[in-house]
Parts: structure tokens; C-alpha cells; sequence
């Protein structure tokens, strides 16, 4: 049980890291045996319900059953099964427990009882089969019958497993899931004996293989997009996925090693002398296999280890290995009876449980050895055929397939120890179909089945699993070898994969794509931000990675034209309420056949949409709901919603109707006679249209006597708008029943064409490509215009921040300008100096020789005004002034820039709604203004910092005066005096340093006084000196100035900060695009 | 046409009315324009002249359209009202793409049909083709059959959106498939919705409901009109084909023809709903005052800014400075010379001088003055200043709506821009009245050079004296009086004389300068007064004027 729920889910999730490999070989065999089976698998879904008219070719019998029955029959014939079983196998009981570990890792949907059941009545089976071998004719009946069960259990089990795990990962886990089943089988073979003793006796063991299994499916839901959890769009996940499914390989083989380690553990725990158990160990692996998806496999090994407890009789004693062989023996029983020819039936009913899954590859298979549609299938063909040549023993009468499935079991009985032979099934398994194997072993001879199988069982049980490793390394590469179409197929698959790796990196663009400003088209562009994330989420992402998932059809068009009685009668019940009050459907309901629920309870598709099933229509409606209701009269594999309309009052219904469209499959748009030339309908056909859609338009409530003409009119106008291959059905005014039905000849066609669709599996795939193709196709060319929106914004956020780093340039030129051409030097500036000069307190300080006597008296009487003072502060003002006059013009422009564009504005107003909120308390109308005036003046604190540094400025010359006049050793005396005439000087004259040519009279005195300062300065100091003095001070003036703007500056910037724009989305965008239109 | 000058002048109560709302709407736009949204008041203008031009035309048609979505039943409805085979009808969508008219009576209906845009082959007289009593009833009727509103061709909607503005009675047929359309509820109802009493809502195709689905259905429909916000939705369930309802519909009509207020009652709909709009926009506040106390502060920060204290110390001190130079000592005076004249390092003399004269000869206010050289204001002053305009800024905004408000601090703002520029210009040009000296100044300079000439004199006399005796010419005799020569008496006399006199007009003149210091600060405050109302006081109050003019204006539109 471990090992094979072990192996089972490991293969499935191969990005996942798993303990060490012990068995290389067996990693390479998973790996081939992984993809092979995937792939198969996958052709096979697709190919079941179709290719039902196949199946008859191999056994007219089996087609009856296998065609249609798949899913409907393996849950009778199990219940039949396992009622007989139930009554004569009662030791059971073990294998039932073991059994429902299993089946719970595997399907939890499927009750334990019922899994139990089928293991039980297989055990009979297995005494069944025995006996049948003995004895053909009687035995074939009732193994078939019990076969039935087993097989139908499998069948239902693969299936359930296949819903499950699709629901959760989606179809390929599923396969993957078949494909680690069927390895699992070969390994199970192998370790199984071990592995059903540990079991059997630790039922604790097995609870935590089954744990496993659970947990290791579900990384293969991993595959699934999962928007919800990678809210940034490509998370690492993604990666794995992406990285992982082309490589199966890589992590199967780690999960075989887990396996592996299972096994042998069991081993241990086991010990010796359970060979007889260990016989039916490996059924019961095979049994868990073959509850998981292979059936066929498992019938294979079944019929095996049936063979093999026919032959030791032990299936009683050991009721888990019952269960497991009962799952096998029933396939070989089937084989028996196909090889007994009496029983047709079990034949039919091994197809049928075969077909369960793919009945429908199997026939083909079975018809033609090497089908082109199925690749895998092909491959398979060519491997077995290889297989063959060993197992010529076996009686062929039936299709190559037939032969080749006997041929890998044969060959794994001749040619090496069971082991080898369960992973030869193994393999055939994962390229071929798990059913083709079953069938194979069903088509052999009962004899040589059961020969072969007891050998290989026997084989199996004495060489232990660990052996198998190395055949089973083998035979993959040999598959790999030999299947050029498995290339292919891995190719295509590689081809998908990439297109989703690029899609997903689209999305990621996409989402990490921020569209803060207000440029012209943002809005637009936000929109369509959100439309095309929908869609990938909703449609293009799930249905690329569950191509094989039903085709979803969504019932649209305008209030009132019909929508949920045309459903309602196709369905054939009521499943959303009509009436007469518009808007009705409110809440979408989808409805599907019971075996495709699981493909709708997950967040497969519209994952954004709660789940709900409440059954009767109306209640609480609540338009973020999806309710789901499953219905047999719905063809399988496809599934319809009921959407509401896209025109009332109602703006929600709008909005979902539009997302629920774009993630169907195919739309099937409802107008009326009254409303078919309306516009808003029209908008959404040209979408779809537009972005080829697949779209069938049917015309409701046309009078009957103008019928004709209105429907030509609609197809002309179809035809018009690029739509004119869409099937367009018209449906007659007429009385609706009781049940507010349409009288049933009304949609007949409709029903029919959907069934047809259903059915034709070529049919579907070719409007699931269509509309896929369209939408990515129509994302790759949306995605230009977007980006261009987002490169506007990066384009615009640029522009606002250069234009505001212009202003505030021009506010430093300025100063650096106005200090330096004498403006400065006027007014209450030129007037100190003038006096500061004129009244020699400059040379006073200078001279030193102005008696001290003077100066007391002066100083007592206090005539002498401190001219160095009033200099000083006429500098000081002067200066600030300046700076803060260009500070102010400096945001009034850069302001105005931004005034001057809508992102600008917005900015703006950001930038005041930020104050506010901290501002708080103040009254409304003063934190208004205030705010108002925020980014189009200076900072409320500029002046106090323009005056602090205009200060330091100042203080700094003095410094530097003092510092030099000390280095040139002047008398300390004139320092202490004249150092404040002096430094003032320096300022003077650095206002008039680029003078040039005074063009006013104020301006020449101005300069004419700056010449008085500059000799005397020159006098003073010399000139080198005075020239490195007034370079410094420039500088120091300058970098005060910078810095003074920048933190003006920083203001804008913080409001562009608040509002991010990623350059390189632009870009990232148009190569994403670029990638997925590479892809398709 | 005569009637139609009657209708316009026609003491009809109803038609003032609807007259006085337009004509408020027109002035409440008016005092709008540029503060409201100009959507709004492009729409408002609209209205006025469609009013204007409808009412020109005859009051006694009633234009009366049936519009609807396609397939609703417009054209079957047409017809069974006409009783005329008129209208195509047709399964194929859309059917009708013209609007068509039918007249009903002898009143001359070209000009209103011309005006609707309704071609001439589109046009039918109902008188002509039917002879029934019953049809009276309707005479002044025209009915038009729209074209869809929501069907593929744009052209159709365009009608609709046009004739939907200019008819005066609605019709809206709507189906049970169609009826909760967004097309018809976001594009026409809602807007619309305070017309409700010029529309009436038809809810056509009845037949082909169960008597219960149509009770709901009516039901629904209302409630739906009612979300929209009709406040009293007209409802009518028709059905064309069995002639349910038709008779509801035309009794509708009859009322409506016969009272032949439909027109006005449109268009004074038309009226309150621009009205609506603009008043939510334009706000109901109490116009706000600006108090005295508030200007006076700011004229006190106005004057503080514009350094008004430095001009008026300036004048002083020039005062001083000139006296002294006029009323000195003639010996002494010179020294004051070598001071600059404080107005002139303002540069305050000659252009006040230039300026007085200008300005006594232009009286215009407006006159070029260059710049003084006061000091620019230190940002104490500057912060002050500012925070006193907010003040009134803010005073005048209390209350108002949005706009207003933006228009008012837009106002204040962009006169306040100038601001620097306009106090130092009101400085300059402000006459300080130092081009003008006092007349005693002259008396006292003549005084001086008199008593300096008569100590010249003395010393002169003495000097000739001591000249003599060196010559030995002998011992001149000094007249003398009292023992002291008069050539001393004249010398000291004069001198301790001038001396004193320049004291006593140095005093003179302190008191001198306070005048006129005072003067001048009367001058500037005047002048800076001046300057405040014309910059921040007048434009707010203009604002607030034409937001108590629209404001009222409106509440009269509205009723």
C-alpha cells in the first residue's frame, strides 16, 4: 500500500523535492514511464467519448459496454461487485482497511466502503479467476462479473482519482497520477509483497502512505494556476511548475526512492516469511494502483498475483492481498474470458472499465497498433511491439495492442525476475494506455495470462523490488528509445508548456504593471488591465493546463431574451429561474454532467467566484457566487452557464456577464426578434469577433411567421460582422409548459448540436483551440497598447520630474546669477556700504590708528551706529530675499507645469490630501489654503532654513577671512577690528564678480563700489589670496544654495515616490507578449 | 403667428412664470460664467436659447413624441393612435430610421415641424385623412414616431438624443423584454428624471403577458423609474395589437393638448433641472462680509511691508535736512549740503517730484513710475502681509461652495500677485509734498543773509578801522553807543543773530518735519487704502456680488 500510494503520487509532482534516489533506474523509468503515461493518458480522455465506434473493432462485445458506460457502469458493476464479493470473501476486512488508505489517498470522494468492497469481491475474484483458469467457461462468468466489479472500481477509482486529482491539479496530475500508478505498479510488484504485509499488519503505515499520497497529488495541483496565492504574478511556483513538467523525471525518480524506502521499511517490518503474503502484497499494490487510475495495470498485475493466489490459493488467508488481487484478478479474469472467448462480457466490461478512463484509445488501440492520433499510444505500440517478441506465447487473436500488452507482461515474466516484468507493465503502461496493458492482459489468454502473471507475480514476490531497478531502468530508455512520437509528443507538451511559462510571465507583467497617473488612457488602460488578468485567470492559464478539461459554454445576451429558459430546456430542468421581471439571472449558474463535477468545484476556472450547490434555483443570490449544479442530461464533457445579461440596469450583472464570457469556451449568445439589432449585444459579438471566439447565436422568441426572414436578416448581419460561420439557431415564439419549459422540438437542435459537440471530441478540441487561440492571440495584441499606456506613464513620470528639476535648476541659476552681476548691490545693500565706506569705518578698522579716546567717547555718547551691523543685515536680507523670491518662482513654476497636465494635477492633489490627513485639527478652511498653496510655494520652513544658511554662509566667510588674514600674519589688531569690514568686503565684491558692463546708474555705483572693496581687498590680502577667498566663498554660497533647492525639489519628489512607476513594465510587457506570440 | 406674440406677451400666468425662470437662469449663468462648470452653464445657455426659441413659436401645438428601444412597439403605437397606416412596421431591426410627424387640427405647425427637423415627406395632417369627431379632441397635436435609441445605428440615436431635448411631451415605449435596459435608464431616465411630469411611460406588447406577469411587470417597471428617481412615474400598460391601454394614452394626450401647457411645463422642467444642477453647484450660504477691521489690518501690513515708516522718516529728515539748508547760518549751512537727501537714496525726490506733477496733470493713477529703492520688505513684513490677506481671503470664501470659493481665492490671488509691485508704485507716486517748501523758510533765509550781511558790515567796519590806525591815518573814531562801537554790535549782533536764528528755525523746523511726516504717512495710507480695495477688497467683493446674484437668480429659476 505505501509503496504504491508512495510511487503513485510522486511521479506527479516532479519539481518537488523528495529524499535521495536510491534506484537511478527506477527514477528514468518513472520518469519515461511518467511522461509516457501522461501523455497517453490525456489522448485517451480525450479520445474515450468519442471513439466509442473504435472499441467494437476490438471486441464487438466490449464496445457495447466500453462506449458509453465508462462512467456510468464501472460505479454499477462496482456495486454489483462488491455486494458478491462482500458475501464470500470475508477476511477481507484487513484488506478493506488497507484498501481504504489507499482509496482515500487517491480519491477521497469515493467511500471507503465501496473502495473496500470492490477489493473484497476482487478477492473472490482472484479464487474466481483461479478457478476459471482451471475451469473456463463458468470461471470466466463470474470473474467477469467480479471482474466487472474490480475493474469498475478501478475504472471508477482511476476515474474519481483522475476527477480528483483534476480538480485539484487538473489532467495532468492525473496522468501523472496513471503514470506513477502504473510504475508504482511495477515497483508495487516488486516491493508490493513487502509493502502489503507492512501494511497489512502496521494499518498505521498505510494510513501514512496514504498521507503521503494525498500531500504528493496535490503538488501537481501546484500545475494548477493558483492566482490567489501569487498575487504578484509569477511567483516561484509557476517556476517549479514550469520547470518541472517538461522534466518529470527529475522528481519522479525521488519519489520512487520514497517508495522505494516505503517498501523496504515494510520489508523490514515484515520480515521473512510472507511469501505467500507477499504474493498478495503486490496485489494489493497493484489493487491500490489500480484503485488509483490504472486500471489496467492493475488488472494486469492483478490477474498476476491472481494467477498467483489461484495458484497458492493465499488470496483468502491474506484479505488485503485479496482486495488488491480481486482488482487484479478481475482484469485477468477478464482476459481469461476474452481467452475463453465465453466470456465476452468481462471482456466487454475490462474494456468498458478500461474505457471508463479511455475506453475509446483502447479500441483504437486495439483496432490499429499504432494510431497517429495517439502519440503515446503509438509509442506504446511500438514498445510492446518490441515486447512482443518475448511474449510470442501469447494467443494474440486479438489486436497488436492486445498482443503487445501481453507481450510486456510476457516479456517481464520470460525475461526477468518479476520485478522486471511488474515494471515492464509499468512502462507499457506509461507509454501506452494503462487500459491497453489491461486489455493486453485481457486479450491474452487466460492461460497465458494467468501463467504469466503467476510467473511474474511469482517472479515479482521472490525477486523483491529491489532487484527491479535496474530492468526497470532499462526498459524506459528503451521506451524513450523507440518512441520518436513520444518525442514529438513530449515536444508539443514542452511547446505548451512554454507558452504557458509565457503567459504566466505576461500575467506577471501585467500584474506588476502600476498605472498610478492620470495621463490620457489610464483609465482605459486600467481597465483593460483588469479585463486581460481576468481572463488569464479565468480562461487562457486554467484551460492551457487542462486542455482536456470540459468545454465550458456560456449562455449570454440581453436581459430578457431567454437566457435561463433556453437553458433550462435543453437541460431539461429547472436549474435557473425565468421571469418575467428584468434583470432576472442574477447569479450565474453552471451546470455539468455529475462525472465532470470536479472539474468546477476547484478554481479551475473563474477562480475569483465562490462555489456554491445549492440545487434548487433562486434563494439567496448572490452575483460573486458560481453555483454549480450537475446534471446527467448534460452531455459529458461539456458544461453550460447560465450568465446573466449584459444590457439591464444592473451595472454588477454587466461587469460579470462580461467576465464570465471571456473565459468560455464557446459562447452561446441568446437575442431576440425584438432585440437581435441592438447595440450593446453587437458590441460583445464583434469582441468575440473579433478576438474569434467561438460563438453559436441563437434567436429567441421569433414570431413565427416572420422567422425566416428575421433569421436571414441575423446570419446577413452575422455574416457582416466576421461571424458568419457561427451556427445560428432560431427558436419559435412560442408557450412555455408548466415548468416554464420550451416545448422540447423548440431546442432540439440546439440540444442535439451540443450533444454532437460533445461527443465529437475532434469537434470540441477544435473550438477550444479556436477560442484559446483567439484569446491569446487577441491578449498578444492588446498587450502592445497597454504597454504603450504604461510607457506613457513612466514616460509622463519623467516628464513631471524633469520639469520640476528644471524649475528648481533655473531658481539656482538665477541665484548664481544675482549674485554675481551687482543686483545685489543695490538698495538698502549699496546704501550700507555707501555708508559703510563713505563714513571711513572700514579704513578705520584698517587703520588702527583712530584714537582709542574717540572711540570711547563715541561709543559712550552711542552716536556710532554699528555700520559693520547694518551691512551685515542688508547682505543677509538681501540675500534671502533673493533666495527665497526664486524659491517661490521656482514651485510657482513647477506648479504650474503640473498644473498643466491631469497626472500633474493628480499629483498635486495628492500632494494636498497628504497634509491634510496629518495637518488634523485645523480648521477646514485654513488647511485648505494652506495645503492649497503646499507645492505651489516654498516650504513653510524654507524661509527659517534660508536664513540659517544665508547665516552660516556669512559666518563662514568670516572664518575663512580670519584665516587667511592670520596666515598672511596682519596685525591681530586689524583682525580683530577690520575682520567684519573685510569679510564684508569679500561678500560685496562677490556680488559684483561677473559684473560685466553695469547697464543702470544704481548698477555702476554698485560696481564702482565693489572696485573700492576689490582693492582694497587686494591691498589687504594680495592677490592670490583674495582670489582663492572669494572662490571659496562661491562655492561655499553655491552648495548652500543646492542644497537649499534640493530639499524644495525633494518635496515634488516625495509625491512622485507616492505614485511608483516601473520603467522597465513597459519593456517587460512587450517581451512577454513577444514570448507568448513566439509560443503560438 | 399672432397668437404667438399673444403667448408670449399674454399675461398666462404659467407663461410668466416659466418667462422669470428663464430669464433668472440666464442671469444666474451670467454671473457664473467662469466660476461655475462651464458644462453646466454651456448647458444652461442652451436651454435659454431653446426656451427662447420654442416659446417664440406657437403655443398652441403640443409636440408629443413616442420614442423607444427597438421592437418596443413605437411604430404600432404611432399607428393605432393615428388610426393611419402610417409608421413601417417591421420585424426586422431597426425598422424606423426618420422620425415621423402627424399634426392634428389647422393651427400651422411648418415652423415648429422645421424647427423639430422633421422633412417635409415626413409630415402628415391628420385633419386631411380622417373624418373623425372624436379627433378634435386632439387638434394642436403633433405626435412624432422617434427612431430607436439603441439599436446598431448610431444615426437613430442621434435623432432621439436631439428630439428627446426639444419635444414637450415624452413617450417612452417600452416592452417587458426591454424595459430594464441600461440603455434606456442610464441614458434617459436618470438624467432626465426631474421631468417626470412631461413623460409618460407606455409599456407596450401587454398582450403577451398574463394579467398577473403584467401587474408585476407594471410594478417592476416602477419601481425601476422610481430608483431612477421619477419622483411620480405616469405608467400605462398599451398593447398595440389589442388595443389595451390606447384609449389611457390618448386621454393623456387630449389633457395634455387641451390645457396647452405642455411646452412650458418642458421647458420650465428643462429649467429646474440645469437649475438643480448649477445650485449644487453655486450653494445656498449667506453671502459673507468683509469687516473693516479686517482691511485695516491689512492696509497696517500693507504699510508695514511697503516700508512706509522708512519713506515717512525719510521725509522727515529730508524736511530737516532742507530746512536746515534753506535756514541755517549762511557760514554753516554748507556742512548740511554734504549729506545726501534721505528721500533721494530712496530715490523718492525727483521721481515724487516728476511724479506730483504728472499726476496733477493726469489725475490717472495708472502713471509709469519706476521703482524706488526702499528696502524690500523683510519676511516678517512679507509674513504678515500674507497672513493678512488670508484673512480676508478666507472671511470672503466662509461658507461657500467649492467654486465660489476657488473663484474668490483665484481673485484675491491674482491681484495679489501685483501686490509688491503696486505698494511701491503707490509709494512712489504718492505725493510727498517735499517739492513744496514753507514760505517762512525764505523769510528766514533773507533774515539770515540780512543779519549775516550786517555782521559783514561790522566786521567790515572794524576791519577798516584797524586798517586806518595801521596807516596811521590816525585813530578813527567808532560811533559807538552806550561804549560799545556800532561796527561791534553789528558783527556780534549779527552773528549771535544768525546764530540764533538758525536755532530758532532748526526748532521750527523739527515740528516742521513732524507735519509733515504726518502728512506723508496720511498721503501713503491713502495711497496703500487705495491700493488694498482695488487688490484684494474689490475683486473678493466682486466675486461676491455675482455669487449673491447667481445665488438668487437661481433660487428664482428653481421656483
Amino acid at each position: 500500500m505505501k509503496s504504491a500510494a508512495g510511487e503513485g503520487p510522486e511521479p506527479q509532482v516532479p519539481g518537488r523535492d523528495q529524499p535521495a534516489q536510491e534506484l537511478a533506474s527506477l527514477i528514468a523509468q518513472s520518469e519515461a514511464g511518467a511522461k509516457g503515461k501522461g501523455f497517453w493518458r490525456r489522448r485517451r480522455r480525450k479520445n474515450a467519448t468519442p471513439e466509442p465506434a473504435a472499441t467494437p473493432s476490438v471486441d464487438a462485445e466490449a464496445d457495447a459496454k466500453s462506449a458509453e458506460p465508462s462512467e456510468d457502469k464501472p460505479a454499477e458493476t462496482v456495486k454489483a461487485a462488491a455486494e458478491a464479493p462482500t458475501s464470500t470473501v470475508e477476511t477481507a476486512n484487513d484488506e478493506s482497511a488497507s484498501g481504504k488508505p489507499t482509496e482515500a489517498a487517491e480519491s477521497a470522494d469515493e467511500s471507503a466502503v465501496e473502495t473496500a468492497e470492490p477489493v473484497e469481491s476482487a478477492e473472490p475474484a482472484a479464487e474466481e479467476t483461479e478457478k476459471s483458469v482451471d475451469a473456463a467457461t463458468d470461471a470466466p462468468a463470474d470473474g467477469s462479473a467480479e471482474a466487472d466489479a474490480p475493474e469498475g472500481d478501478a475504472a471508477t477509482a482511476s476515474s474519481d482519482d483522475d476527477d480528483e486529482s483534476s480538480s485539484v491539479a487538473g489532467a495532468e496530475a492525473a496522468e501523472d497520477d496513471v503514470a506513477v500508478a502504473t510504475k508504482s505498479d511495477a515497483d508495487d510488484e516488486a516491493q508490493a509483497p513487502e509493502a502489503a504485509d507492512s501494511e497489512d499488519k502496521a494499518a498505521a503505515d498505510v494510513a501514512e502512505v496514504p498521507e503521503e499520497a494525498d500531500e504528493r497529488p496535490r503538488p501537481t495541483v501546484g500545475v494548477v494556476y493558483e492566482p490567489d496565492e501569487s498575487p504578484d504574478g509569477f511567483p516561484l511556483e509557476y517556476g517549479n511548475i514550469i520547470v518541472g513538467l517538461p522534466k518529470q523525471g527529475d522528481a519522479s525518480p525521488d519519489d520512487i526512492d520514497e517508495a522505494r524506502a516505503y517498501a523496504e521499511e515494510l520489508r523490514a517490518v515484515e520480515s521473512a516469511g510472507v511469501e505467500p503474503v507477499q504474493v498478495e502484497p503486490a496485489e494489493d499494490t497493484v489493487v491500490e494502483d489500480s484503485e488509483t487510475p490504472v486500471a489496467e495495470e492493475t488488472d494486469v498485475v492483478a490477474a498476476e498475483s491472481a494467477v498467483d493466489d489461484a495458484a497458492d490459493e493465499p488470496a483468502e488467508a491474506v484479505a488485503a492481498d485479496k482486495a488488491v488481487s480481486s482488482d487484479e484478478v478481475e482484469p485477468e479474469v477478464d482476459d481469461a474470458a476474452e481467452a475463453v472467448a465465453t466470456t465476452e462480457d468481462v471482456e466487454g466490461e475490462a474494456a468498458e472499465d478500461g474505457a471508463a478512463e479511455v475506453t475509446a484509445p483502447e479500441a483504437e488501440q486495439t483496432a490499429a497498433d499504432v494510431e497517429p492520433e495517439a502519440e503515446p499510444e503509438a509509442a506504446v505500440a511500438e514498445e510492446p511491439t518490441e515486447a512482443e517478441e518475448p511474449t510470442e506465447a501469447e494467443e494474440p487473436t486479438e489486436a497488436d495492442e492486445q498482443a503487445e500488452a501481453e507481450e510486456p507482461t510476457a516479456e517481464v515474466v520470460d525475461d526477468e525476475s518479476g520485478d522486471e516484468a511488474a515494471e515492464a507493465v509499468v512502462d507499457q503502461p506509461d507509454e501506452e494506455p494503462g487500459d491497453e496493458v489491461a486489455e493486453v492482459a485481457d486479450e491474452d489468454s487466460a492461460d497465458e495470462s494467468t501463467e504469466q502473471a503467476s510467473e511474474d507475480s511469482a517472479e515479482g514476490e521472490s525477486a523483491e523490488a529491489e532487484s527491479s531497478a535496474d530492468e526497470v531502468v532499462e526498459e524506459p530508455v528503451e521506451v524513450e528509445l523507440t518512441a520518436e512520437e513520444l518525442a514529438e509528443q513530449l515536444a508539443a507538451e514542452q511547446a505548451a508548456m512554454a507558452l504557458i511559462t509565457a503567459l504566466m510571465k505576461l500575467r506577471g507583467a501585467l500584474a506588476g504593471s502600476r498605472l498610478p497617473l492620470d495621463v490620457v488612457g489610464a483609465d482605459e488602460a486600467r481597465q483593460q488591465q483588469k479585463a486581460m488578468l481576468d481572463q488569464l485567470d479565468d480562461y487562457i492559464l486554467p484551460r492551457l493546463v487542462q486542455l482536456e478539461a470540459p468545454i465550458l459554454a456560456v449562455v449570454g445576451g440581453s436581459t430578457g431574451a431567454g437566457k435561463s429558459t433556453l437553458v433550462n430546456s435543453v437541460i431539461g430542468k429547472v436549474v435557473s429561474e425565468p421571469g418575467v421581471l428584468r434583470p432576472t439571472t442574477r447569479s450565474p449558474v453552471l451546470i455539468h454532467h455529475p462525472a465532470d463535477g470536479d472539474w468546477f468545484i476547484g478554481d479551475r476556472v473563474l477562480p475569483g467566484m465562490a462555489r456554491t450547490s445549492a440545487e434548487s434555483p433562486g434563494g439567496m443570490e448572490d452575483p460573486g457566487q458560481l453555483r454549480l449544479v450537475s446534471s446527467d442530461t448534460v452531455p459529458r464533457g461539456l458544461a453550460v452557464l447560465d450568465a446573466p445579461d449584459i444590457d439591464s440596469v444592473v451595472e454588477a450583472n454587466r461587469d460579470l456577464a462580461t467576465q464570465l464570457l471571456a473565459a468560455a469556451d464557446l459562447w452561446l449568445f441568446v437575442t431576440t426578434a425584438a432585440r437581435y439589432s441592438d447595440a450593446v449585444p453587437w458590441e460583445f459579438l464583434q469582441s468575440a469577433s473579433d478576438r474569434s471566439t467561438a460563438v453559436a447565436v441563437v434567436l429567441d422568441r421569433a414570431p413565427t411567421e416572420t422567422i425566416d426572414d428575421i433569421t436571414g436578416h441575423l446570419a446577413q448581419m452575422l455574416l457582416e460582422r466576421g461571424l458568419g460561420d457561427s451556427p445560428l439557431f432560431s427558436i419559435k415564439e412560442t408557450v412555455v409548459d408548466g415548468n416554464g419549459m420550451l416545448p422540447d422540438e423548440s431546442v432540439a437542435s440546439i440540444r442535439e448540436w451540443l450533444a454532437d459537440l460533445a461527443a465529437d471530441a475532434e469537434g470540441r478540441a477544435a473550438v477550444v483551440r479556436r477560442t484559446l487561440h483567439g484569446a491569446v492571440t487577441s491578449m498578444v495584441k492588446t498587450t502592445p497598447p497597454f504597454a504603450a499606456a504604461v510607457r506613457a506613464q513612466g514616460d509622463t513620470a519623467v516628464e513631471l520630474r524633469s520639469s520640476v528639476e528644471a524649475a528648481y535648476d533655473q531658481a539656482v541659476k538665477g541665484i548664481a546669477t544675482s549674485t554675481q552681476d551687482a543686483t545685489l548691490l543695490r538698495g538698502e545693500v549699496l546704501a550700507r556700504w555707501q555708508e559703510f565706506v563713505g563714513t571711513g569705518e572700514l579704513l578705520k578698522g584698517l587703520q588702527g590708528n583712530s584714537s582709542k579716546l574717540r572711540e570711547k567717547v563715541k561709543k559712550s555718547i552711542g552716536t556710532t551706529p554699528a555700520p559693520t551691523r547694518d551691512l551685515n543685515d542688508a547682505v543677509e536680507s538681501g540675500l534671502l530675499s533673493l533666495l527665497i523670491e526664486q524659491a517661490e518662482a521656482a514651485a510657482e513654476r513647477a506648479e504650474k507645469i503640473w498644473q498643466a497636465t491631469s497626472a500633474g494635477r493628480q499629483l498635486l492633489a495628492a500632494a494636498k490630501t497628504a497634509p491634510d490627513t496629518v495637518a488634523g485639527e485645523a480648521v477646514a478652511t485654513e488647511t485648505e489654503t494652506d495645503t492649497e498653496l503646499a507645492l505651489g510655494a516654498m516650504s513653510p520652513d524654507f524661509a527659517a532654513k534660508a536664513e540659517r544658511a544665508v547665516k552660516e554662509w556669512q559666518a563662514g566667510v568670516l572664518e575663512l577671512v580670519r584665516k587667511v588674514g592670520t596666515e598672511k600674519r596682519l596685525a591681530a589688531r586689524i583682525l580683530d577690528a577690520g575682520v567684519n569690514g573685510l569679510s564684508l568686503s569679500v561678500m560685496v565684491v562677490l556680488f559684483a564678480e561677473n559684473a560685466g558692463i553695469p547697464t543702470g546708474a544704481e548698477a555702476s555705483i554698485g560696481v564702482g563700489s565693489a572696485v573700492v572693496g576689490q582693492k582694497l581687498l587686494t591691498a589687504v590680502f594680495g592677490d592670490a589670496a583674495v582670489q582663492t577667498l572669494m572662490s571659496k566663498s562661491r562655492a561655499d554660497l553655491d552648495g548652500k544654495v543646492h542644497a537649499l533647492m534640493d530639499a524644495e525639489f525633494a518635496r515634488y519628489l516625495a509625491v512622485l515616490d507616492q505614485h511608483p512607476v516601473d520603467p522597465e513594465a513597459a519593456r517587460q510587457l512587450t517581451e512577454a507578449a513577444r514570448a507568448v506570440e513566439d509560443c503560438t | 403667428m399672432t397668437e404667438t406674440t399673444e403667448t408670449v406677451k399674454g399675461p398666462v400666468r404659467a407663461a410668466t412664470d416659466v418667462l422669470t425662470k428663464i430669464d433668472a437662469l440666464e442671469k444666474a449663468a451670467t454671473a457664473g460664467q467662469g466660476r461655475l462648470d462651464p458644462v453646466v452653464l454651456t448647458e444652461a445657455t442652451q436651454i435659454v436659447d431653446r426656451a427662447g426659441q420654442r416659446l417664440r413659436m406657437s403655443g398652441e401645438l403640443t409636440v408629443v413624441a413616442l420614442a423607444g428601444a427597438t421592437g418596443s412597439g413605437k411604430s404600432s403605437l404611432f399607428n393605432a393612435m393615428t388610426g393611419l397606416d402610417l409608421a413601417a412596421i417591421g420585424t426586422r431591426r431597426p425598422t424606423s430610421s426618420m422620425p415621423l410627424a402627424c399634426v392634428w387640427g389647422e393651427e400651422p405647425a411648418g415652423e415648429v415641424l422645421n424647427w423639430l427637423g422633421i422633412p417635409r415627406r415626413h409630415q402628415v395632417q391628420h385633419r386631411s385623412s380622417l373624418e373623425d369627431a372624436q379627433s378634435e379632441d386632439l387638434d394642436g397635436l403633433i405626435l412624432l414616431d422617434l427612431p430607436d435609441h439603441d439599436s446598431i445605428e448610431v444615426e437613430h440615436r442621434l435623432i432621439v438624443d436631439r428630439l428627446v431635448e426639444l419635444v414637450d411631451l415624452l413617450v417612452w415605449v417600452v416592452d417587458p423584454q426591454k424595459y430594464a435596459d441600461a440603455a434606456l435608464h442610464d441614458r434617459y431616465i436618470k438624467p432626465y428624471a426631474s421631468h417626470s411630469g412631461v413623460m409618460v411611460f407606455a409599456l407596450n406588447h401587454v398582450d403577451k403577458l398574463t394579467p398577473d406577469q403584467q401587474k408585476s411587470c407594471l410594478n417592476d417597471l416602477e419601481r425601476l423609474l422610481k430608483t431612477d428617481g421619477v419622483k411620480a412615474p405616469t405608467v400605462v400598460a398599451t398593447s398595440a395589437v389589442s388595443g389595451d391601454g390606447l384609449d389611457e394614452v390618448r386621454g393623456l394626450l387630449v389633457k395634455r393638448v387641451s390645457n396647452k401647457r405642455s411646452a412650458k411645463e418642458r421647458l420650465a422642467a428643462d429649467v429646474d433641472r440645469v437649475a438643480d444642477r448649477m445650485a449644487s453647484q453655486c450653494g445656498t450660504a449667506k453671502t459673507p462680509e468683509i469687516a473693516d477691521a479686517e482691511v485695516n489690518e491689512l492696509v497696517e501690513a500693507l504699510s508695514d511691508a511697503s516700508g512706509l515708516p522708512v519713506v515717512v522718516d525719510a521725509v522727515r529728515r529730508s524736511y530737516l535736512q532742507r530746512a536746515q539748508a534753506a535756514t541755517g547760518w549762511p557760514l554753516t549751512k554748507w556742512i548740511g549740503r554734504l549729506r545726501p537727501d534721505p528721500l533721494r537714496g530712496l530715490q523718492l525726490d525727483e521721481v515724487s517730484r516728476q511724479q506730483g506733477k504728472a499726476l496733477r496733470k493726469s489725475t490717472a493713477s495708472d502713471v509709469a513710475t519706476a521703482r524706488t529703492l526702499l528696502p524690500a520688505a523683510t519676511p516678517v513684513q512679507r509674513a504678515r502681509m500674507d497672513s493678512a490677506v488670508r484673512t480676508i481671503t478666507d472671511r470672503a470664501a466662509a461658507g461657500l461652495s467649492r467654486p465660489w470659493a476657488d473663484s474668490v481665492r483665484t481673485a484675491i490671488r491674482r491681484r495679489e500677485e501685483s501686490l509688491g509691485d503696486e505698494l511701491d508704485q503707490a509709494v512712489a507716486r504718492t505725493d510727498l509734498g517735499n517739492s513744496t517748501n514753507p514760505g517762512w523758510w525764505s523769510a528766514a533765509k533773507f533774515i539770515q543773509w540780512l543779519l549775516f550781511l550786517v555782521a559783514l558790515g561790522g566786521a567790515a567796519w572794524l576791519l577798516a578801522a584797524l586798517v586806518a590806525r595801521i596807516a596811521g591815518a590816525g585813530e578813527v573814531p567808532l560811533p559807538s553807543a552806550g561804549g560799545i562801537a556800532y561796527a561791534w554790535i553789528m558783527l556780534v549782533g549779527g552773528a549771535a543773530l544768525g546764530l540764533g536764528l538758525a536755532v530758532l528755525c532748526r526748532l521750527v523746523a523739527v515740528s516742521g518735519a513732524a507735519r509733515r511726516a504726518r502728512a506723508a504717512e496720511q498721503a501713503l495710507r491713502s495711497e496703500l487704502e487705495r491700493v488694498a480695495d482695488s487688490h484684494i477688497v474689490a475683486p473678493a467683493r466682486a466675486e461676491l456680488d455675482a455669487y449673491s446674484t447667481c445665488r438668487d437668480t437661481l433660487a428664482i429659476a428653481r421656483g
